[in-house]
């Protein structure tokens, strides 16, 4: 078989409290430091201990976005993943299991003849070494390694660089752990396997997941406070602003449920911090009502819904877009507020940054919609450009411009609609912030022409932020293509790749990305309609909610949509076999 | 030489909606009393108001206000304090509003210790909506919701209040407007959360708790040498009610607050921190 260099898929499954998610991170980060791309996914079901779990990392010379099913190395913690996953797996590919653990027959391999059994003594080795149970792992990682015909140098310095902290002689356990993996495969499995990695120079890169970037965006953008309550796929926004409280000076609260959390972010807005807020859809559903007491006292406030299958609890570890209308109208009311769907890490980033500003600037709710994909999948990366979004306070009035005044007219018309505001202890600046319609002082108001004037200065705002957005569609690939996916948020990143299958197919694609769903791109979405020779719609929900609303903006309909809803990510493969059947 | 402040430095332009004869007019004149007594301008104080007649108080006393969601006024003010450690932040709210609606934050604020003043309007009924059962309301009591009489135990919330670990909790009446305005003073200089559960009548709606009905019970525990600081004493003080209802400070102890433990919190507060000089580059790295 001829051999292939830097492009492979791994794979590693095992029981819930296996640690494998650790090693498939430590394995991108190796891989993105050797010049390649990686794009990782776990699967996991809803269990601390036990269950299935599945975590796969694909290598590509190119820069990639995300995985297909096809598998080159698969290591199999117990004898579930072998008989889940011998069916993805590629010819000549390899099994890395534990001979003292599990026994491997041909009726698990489902017949098959043609894959190679590499059998590591993954816990004897971490033993012998002086480590744990659970540094199989790092036995079989070295052993990867070896597979691949990698250098161990590299992974050494990950090793350094990951647990330096925790002291040298954690270090060296790692690195003498990971060696015995590697010497092992070496000695009793030399040199057969097709797959290798030669690695290559580059500039520095990351392996970042979606909620990582969007804890590094809020930082970026000045966060000073973030409230939360526990929910999967949003906690680790949470947990990692909480783990980096100390270094950047910032409150990152546990609330005692979402209600509060949302609350909590709109009290340390009001005085005067860029706060926010995040969960996944059940707490977001809790927090509608907080999302009009911002919008009604024009608070700024950022709340961050990683979306998960609903309703209810629904699948509670899994993927799907299917909260797209309920964020766009969620609470009671007509109102404005900004709605970004980020397709990868870095929009991740950069958006969330301006989410804060946004939001500091024009007095108005913004919520950032993610989804389990890229809240918890990490990509190679480019470095994040920390400059994208300006630093810039606004939306505040200064002392000086009203003293000598005994109220403040915070809710004064103005023609932009943003009325300047004081925060509470400045001096000339007293004011009331009101749930209930208000005159321009914030007292209960209910005739008939104070209400319109305040519902259309609060719908103004959104006209004013207008001309500060970045480009609310985004066209990846070449203009004038056969076919034009439209698509939002994680999907982008399905369909990038998909793209990239589709031109080695023959077949001209594009993709038609709606990053700003609020204030929606009517223009530019007519505009690209009408150039577009066929489209589809592909999102992760059963009713096709994009489609639904870009009928209802612009009168247009995709031609054919491609709708999934299994918990599941879209596969490249299914965007592709879709649009090939087409032709 | 700065004059002293008055009990009308506090007023707005609004004149109260409350009903004649409402327990409303006596807290807010003891609030408007103590933010006098302790020198506080109002645009150094933020107040957080619930949603119901305590919450309409909004409009009628001159300072930072925050007139936020039914039930949802602490989880805000907790917010803003936390934001501003230099604000001095109050709550005004009621009965259904702090102790039904908002149970759940009432219980974690006692647990936090954020440095803020929570006064609730207990007047054991709804008013804003018209006369339905709250959860201070006696068992059996007739009300709108619950015709034959409330079939729900009534909520102690002093109680409640020393069980989850408040550390200053105290209860007052409407119709004693000295002492009430001297417990506000004490519950905001206390370091720490302060609760005061003020008993009010319900002029249009309780005709059971009335005025007369709570003159006849209500006894200063300073007149029997209470310990404030004996949590059990306390607790025992607490659970009094029929025929003597305990009014003054039950229960008081000094620990350390939500911002002291914290230390990010230190110096500056956070909403006048400068945020533009963040560097976060070594972060970035430590991805790569």
């Amino acid at each position: 078989m001829k051999p292939t260099v830097n492009k492979f898929t791994w794979k590693i499954g095992g029981a819930a409290g296996n640690g494998i998610m650790v090693t498939g991170a430590m394995l991108a980060k190796y891989v993105t430091r050797a010049g390649l791309w990686s794009v990782d996914y776990s699967e996991y079901p809803s269990l601390i201990r036990g269950g299935h779990n599945v975590q796969v990392v694909q290598v590509d010379d190119e820069q990639i976005f995300s995985h297909d099913q096809g598998n080159e190395i698969l290591v199999a913690l117990n004898e579930d993943t072998v008989r889940k996953h011998v069916a993805e797996m590629s010819s000549q590919g390899a099994i890395i299991f534990d001979p003292d653990r599990l026994t491997i027959n041909d009726a698990m391999l489902g017949g098959r003849k043609d894959i190679q059994l590499v059998p590591v003594p993954l816990v004897k080795l971490a033993l012998q070494e002086g480590g744990k149970d659970l540094m199989q792992n790092t036995v079989a990682l070295g052993a990867t390694l070896a597979l691949l015909d990698a250098p161990m140098d590299l992974m050494d310095e990950i090793f350094k660089d990951t647990f330096g902290e925790k002291g040298d002689a954690v270090v060296q356990l790692n690195q003498k752990i990971c060696k015995a993996g590697y010497a092992h495969v070496r000695e009793q499995h030399p040199a057969k396997f097709p797959w290798s990695i030669m690695p290559k120079p580059q500039e520095p890169r990351m392996v970042i997941d979606g909620n990582s970037a969007i804890a590094l965006g809020f930082l970026q953008g000045g966060l000073t406070f973030y409230s939360a309550y526990p929910m999967t796929p949003a906690s680790s926004i949470l947990t990692t602003l909480a783990e980096l409280a100390p270094k950047y000076n910032i409150v990152a609260k546990h609330a005692e449920d979402e209600i509060a959390a949302v609350n909590n972010a709109i009290g340390a807005s009001f005085a005067g911090s860029r706060a926010a807020c995040g969960t996944s859809g059940g707490g977001f559903s809790l927090m509608v009502e907080g999302l009009g007491l911002a919008a009604i006292t024009e608070t700024p406030l950022v709340i961050v819904n990683a979306q998960r299958p609903g309703p209810a609890t629904g699948l509670p570890t899994w993927t799907e877009q299917g909260d797209l209308r309920f964020v766009m109208h969620a609470s009671q009311g007509d109102f404005p507020r900004i709605v970004v769907a980020p397709g990868d890490p870095t929009q991740a980033f950069t958006e969330s940054a301006r989410a804060l500003q946004l939001a500091e600037h024009y007095h108005l709710p913004v919520i950032i919609l993610t989804d389990k994909y890229l809240a918890e999948g990490h990509w190679s990366t480019p470095l994040f450009d920390r400059g994208a979004v300006p630093m810039q306070r606004g939306g505040f009035v200064a002392p000086h411009e009203h003293q000598g005044k005994d109220w403040y007219g915070r809710y004064a018309d103005t023609p932009s609609g943003v009325t300047p505001r004081p925060v509470p202890g400045q001096a000339g600046g007293v004011f009331l912030a009101n749930s209930d319609e208000h005159d321009q002082y914030g007292f209960a108001d209910e005739t008939a022409v104070n209400r319109l004037m305040q519902v259309a200065k609060r719908n103004r705002k959104l006209e004013s932020a207008l001309p500060h957005l970045p480009p609310r569609t985004i066209l990846w690939g070449e203009p004038g293509a056969d076919v034009t996916l439209v698509t939002w948020g994680s999907t982008t990143i399905s369909c990038r790749e998909a793209l990239r299958k589709l031109r080695t197919a023959g077949v001209t694609a594009n993709i038609l990305q709606i990053l700003y769903i609020l204030p929606f791109p009517t223009e530019e979405v007519t505009k690209a309609f009408a150039s577009a020779k066929r489209t589809i719609l592909v999102e992760t929900n059963s009713s096709g909610q994009l489609g639904s609303v870009i009928a209802g903006y612009t009168g247009k309909r995709c031609d054919h949509q491609l709708l999934k809803f299994d918990g599941r990510p879209f596969w490249p493969e299914d965007i592709v076999s879709f649009v090939t059947s087409l032709h | 030489m700065t004059t002293p402040l008055k009990n009308t430095d506090f007023n707005t332009t609004h004149f109260p909606t409350w009903c004649p004869g409402c327990g409303d007019f006596g807290i807010w004149t003891a609030l408007k009393n103590a933010l006098a007594a302790l020198e506080m301008k109002p645009s150094n104080v933020l107040i957080v108001y619930g949603i119901g007649c305590s919450g309409n108080m909004s409009s009628f006393i001159k300072s930072y206000g925050f007139h936020g969601l039914h039930g949802r006024a602490l989880p805000a003010a907790i917010g803003a304090k936390l934001a501003n450690k230099n604000l001095k932040v109050i709550v005004v709210g009621g009965d259904g509003d702090g102790y039904g609606e908002g149970g759940n934050h009432f219980i974690h604020a006692l647990r936090g210790n954020v440095d803020i003043t929570y006064i609730v309007h207990d007047n054991q009924v709804y008013g804003l909506t018209k006369g339905q059962m709250a959860p201070t309301t006696e068992l059996g009591q007739p009300t709108s919701s619950t015709p034959e009489g409330t079939v729900d135990q009534a909520l102690n919330p002093v109680a409640l209040a020393i069980a989850a670990g408040g550390s200053f909790v105290s209860q007052g009446f409407a119709g004693d407007v000295g002492q009430l305005t001297q417990l506000i003073v004490d519950a905001v200089k206390h370091p720490g959360f302060s609760h005061v559960n003020v008993l009010q009548p319900c002029v249009t709606f309780n005709h059971h708790n009335t005025f007369s009905w709570f003159f006849k019970r209500v006894y200063k525990v300073e007149s029997v040498q209470h310990d404030f600081s004996n949590k059990y004493e306390a607790f025992a003080r607490a659970l009094e009610w029929g025929d003597k209802i305990p009014t003054g400070l039950l229960y008081r102890e000094i620990r350390p607050t939500w911002v002291d433990r914290v230390h990010e919190l230190d110096g500056e507060p956070l909403a006048t921190r400068r945020i533009d000089t963040i560097d976060i580059s070594k972060t970035l790295q430590s991805f790569t």
